[in-house]
């Protein structure tokens, strides 16, 4: 797939088909999570998957922003340890967040490629899922993505056009 | 429906709304009203498990779905769901007062 048409083509899917992602597949999407850039190389990154139904339907019922029941979840967190040690307060609370939003669109876009849908979320009980897996104080958990086989692909969105927000500025 | 499996479809559905009212605290706005329907949808469906959901309801639950997602893209598209639903309400209140 062209990557102009993976980036325009995926769209957030929030219902799924009832049918697991095989395995090789997840961890080819999570190949692309870790080739993402990153600030220093620091890499303050955690990406846990859930793929068994049970422990799925237990993450959901602590997040709003899943809809249906997918496939599997990534738990994507920060580690914010390793982001201070590497990076400093900067480190710590600006570039590990953007380390793993542009981890999470590598993910998506990865999953968009194999045909599976995906759904960022951010509406889920950040403190409740962090206890239920138990992670320790320094990691926490700032998305999921649910991923799934589309039941049915989203219309696009409205976007603004490209020179309402790009603009080519020369002095 | 057996008595486990609605208590468990129950407890999802407390789950949802306590974590709702939590994220409600930062979420955006409108938010709030996106959970409190979707929450309607979602108590709906335990009651159609039940055998519970008339037809009334289930209408109900349809047009929740088809249309709750409309929050993304439109406030004004949502604000007239919203209104379209407390309307239904009205109707059939009305038409119970005449049976």
């Amino acid at each position: 797939m062209e990557l102009l048409d993976a980036i325009k083509g995926r769209r957030s899917i929030r219902s799924y088909q009832n049918k697991k992602i095989p395995k090789p597949l997840l961890e080819e999407v999570m190949e692309a999570a870790i080739w993402a850039p990153t600030g220093s190389n620091a890499q303050a990154w955690k990406f846990i998957v859930v793929d068994d139904d049970a422990n799925i339907k237990k993450i959901k019922s602590l997040s709003p922003g899943i809809f249906n029941v997918p496939a599997a979840i990534v738990i994507v967190c920060r580690d914010l340890k390793r982001a201070y040690d590497i990076g400093g307060e900067l480190g710590r609370d600006i570039l590990s967040i953007m380390d793993i939003s542009m981890a999470s669109q590598n993910i998506m876009l990865r999953a968009y490629d194999l045909g599976i849908g995906s759904c960022v979320v951010r509406s889920f009980g950040i403190t409740a899922v962090k206890r239920f897996l138990d992670l320790p104080d320094y990691v926490n958990p700032e998305l999921l993505i649910a991923l799934g086989y589309p039941e049915k692909m989203a219309d696009p969105p409205e976007r603004k056009k490209v020179d309402e927000v790009v603009h080519w500025w020369r002095g | 429906m057996d008595k486990e499996d609605f208590k468990n479809n129950f407890s999802e559905l407390l789950s949802f709304l306590i974590v709702s009212a939590r994220n409600c605290v930062e979420e955006p706005k409108l938010y709030g009203p996106f959970r409190l329907i979707d929450g309607a949808s979602k108590l709906i469906e335990i009651l159609e498990g039940e055998g519970l959901a008339d037809g009334f309801l289930l209408k109900l639950r349809k047009k929740i779905e088809d249309k709750k997602f409309s929050v993304m893209s439109s406030k004004d598209e949502f604000t007239q769901f919203l209104d379209d639903l407390t309307l239904d309400f009205a109707d059939e209140l009305t038409k119970e007062n005449k049976t």
